[in-house]
């Protein structure tokens, strides 16, 4: 697999990752129950973690397709 | 090997006299390129960084507004990237107008254009309350006075309406220019911020309020999106841009990457300078002996804080120097001008194209003669915004509710282009051969669930713009049903367009 392929293969899986995060977060609010097995901090720690890595990873995906080679 | 066709197929020769004729009597100026599509971009959404996503901290604290923030990046990355494919495919005034239109039929474009414009007059007019603000502020930081703002704001849409009305070019000079001064005024805040700064403001204790838990995160999002609103804009300039298709793409990612370097910045520099993040969201209302006036229960009553950089410098001992609170307060003008600036521009170019299309009142789509600006579109908004301005004298809660308006606007239509993405790349793949966009499938899914994720919130939390947003499209789409679809210009470039002709 490419560098480039790789790269979108790495962030689409990070990409669910943050969808559930979200669904998680959601239910979290209206059922404090769900949030109840970790600790805030770690919550916050994870969810923040993982929304970098998220926005890291978009951004080399799109940073790599406005390279000048890559357009006509 | 030809010329290849204009993104979005413009082949001159191929069509009929009179469709020439109006489509060369309707022509922008095509002068943009990267640092100017960047400056719109950054220059356009840069007055969220000076005030509106302060609102979130109100009752939910600096984490939720972290994590609420970081949602709205990573929403705003994505949907940028679609919207480059977009744009580059449809490099037309009437952006979403024209996604519409070709994935779906006019009622869709319609609805899309109806609701940009809606998203970028909503934003102007909260930004040209806050730039009022700010102006209040430094004539009096102790007791802003209420007729100084609508004196400034009203000072600030009839300087805006002249320069945009003399032309793209000239404005776009100017954007490039106050967006550096803006960044500048940024850093110093970062600079004077740093000074009084403590990581323990920041890491609160409880992390999300007790009572609310994660729902303080929620509550955040929709002030959240105040942060990026409006980086759509650039999307618009395709049609004003040399090479759209490699000047948008570059243009739109090094502008949000920019944004979301400042957005991280000045909310780790905001909240960790001043003791409680809550007062950078509400001031007391104080009568004429500075006393606090109290509501009907009993409690003193509040109104938004519209120039919180402003207050934090103010409320740090850096900020007891006058040279740097006044210094700090006029660059923050350039900001948030700049802003009001790309906010305009959107709103009079989807006006524009809506009435070119005769979607709208075909006096909106009209353009000056020798300047080729869209000095009607420009005039109604401006006019629009002025009213707002005035109302603010005696409606205090017209910023929040111009923001939620907006963003919610935005939302709607965020959604919708995904689905014009989706058609577009299934049925018509030709139009998307000079960019394609990152991770394919997965982008537009991603704009849609963090979007759904953010509209919810407005369905659940901030109900009460719903019914005035509902009667804004319901108005709308009345004359649009009942008038304008019988009486669309076949020959406006949407159409066009649509038509496979473009």
């Amino acid at each position: 697999m490419t560098s480039p392929r790789l790269v979108e293969a790495l962030t689409i899986t990070v990409l669910l990752a943050v969808a559930v995060l979200l669904a998680w977060i959601v239910a979290a609010s209206f059922v404090p129950a769900v949030a109840s097995w970790v600790s805030t901090e770690m919550a916050v720690i994870v969810v923040s973690l993982m929304l970098t890595a998220a926005l890291l990873l978009v951004s080399a995906a799109a940073l790599g397709q406005t390279r000048s080679r890559d357009l006509p | 090997m030809g010329e290849p066709p204009e993104p979005g197929g413009l082949r001159l020769d191929d069509l009929r006299p009179e469709e020439r004729a109006f489509v060369e009597r309707h022509a922008l100026k095509k002068p943009l390129r990267v640092r100017d599509i960047w400056a719109l971009g950054v220059g356009g959404v840069i007055a969220g960084m000076y005030f509106g996503w302060n609102l979130g901290l109100d009752g939910n604290g600096p984490v939720a507004v972290l994590i609420a923030s970081l949602v709205i990046c990573l929403l705003y990355l994505c949907w940028v990237l679609a919207l480059a494919e977009l744009s580059v495919a449809l490099p037309f005034a009437g952006g979403p107008l024209a996604y519409g239109r070709r994935a779906s039929g006019p009622s869709l474009g319609f609805v899309m254009g109806w609701s940009m414009v809606l998203e970028c007059q909503f934003a102007a007019i909260a930004t040209v309350l806050a730039i009022g603000g700010y102006i209040a502020f430094l004539v009096d930081p102790d007791h802003p006075d209420d007729t100084i703002k609508v004196v400034a704001g009203l000072v600030t849409v009839l300087v805006f309406f002249l320069l945009h009305a003399w032309g793209v070019k000239e404005q776009s000079t100017a954007m490039t220019l106050m967006t550096y001064a803006a960044i500048l005024g940024l850093v110093i805040f970062f600079v004077a911020a740093a000074t009084h700064f403590s990581w323990r403001r920041i890491w609160t204790d409880p992390l999300l309020p007790e009572g609310k838990g994660w729902k303080a995160v929620l509550d955040a999002v929709p002030y959240a999106l105040w942060w990026l609103v409006i980086i759509e804009t650039v999307a618009l300039a395709a049609e004003e841009a040399h090479e759209p298709h490699r000047t948008i793409p570059r243009g739109i990612v090094w502008a949000q990457l920019t944004l979301i370097l400042l957005v991280v910045l000045t909310w780790l520099f905001a909240c960790g300078a001043v003791d409680d993040s809550q007062d950078l969201a509400k001031d007391p209302v104080l009568d004429a002996q500075g006393q606090p006036v109290l509501d009907e229960a009993g409690q003193p009553k509040t109104e938004d804080v519209s120039y919180p950089l402003a207050k934090a410098l103010r409320m740090i001992p850096a900020g007891q120097s006058p040279w740097l609170v006044y210094g700090f307060g006029v660059i923050a003008l350039f900001g948030l001008i700049a802003s009001y600036h790309g906010m305009l521009y959107g709103a009079s170019r989807q006006a524009f194209a809506l009435g070119r299309a005769a979607y709208l009142p075909r006096l909106l789509g009209e353009v000056h003669a020798t300047r080729r600006t869209p000095v009607p579109a420009l005039l109604v908004s401006s006019v629009i915004s002025a009213g707002f301005v005035v109302a603010n004298y005696w409606f205090k809660d017209a910023i929040a509710i111009a923001v939620l308006v907006s963003t919610l606007t935005a939302l709607i239509w965020y959604v919708l282009a995904m689905v014009c993405l989706w058609l577009l790349r299934r049925h018509e793949p030709g139009l998307f051969r000079t960019y394609r966009a990152p991770l394919f499938h997965a982008l537009p899914v991603a704009v849609v669930v963090l979007a759904a994720f953010a509209l919810v919130m407005y369905a659940v939390i901030q109900k009460d713009v719903i019914p005035f947003t509902i009667v804004l499209y319901a108005g709308a789409l009345a004359y649009f049903v009942v008038w304008a679809r019988h009486r669309i210009e076949k020959a406006a470039p949407e159409e066009l367009a649509a038509r496979g002709k473009l």
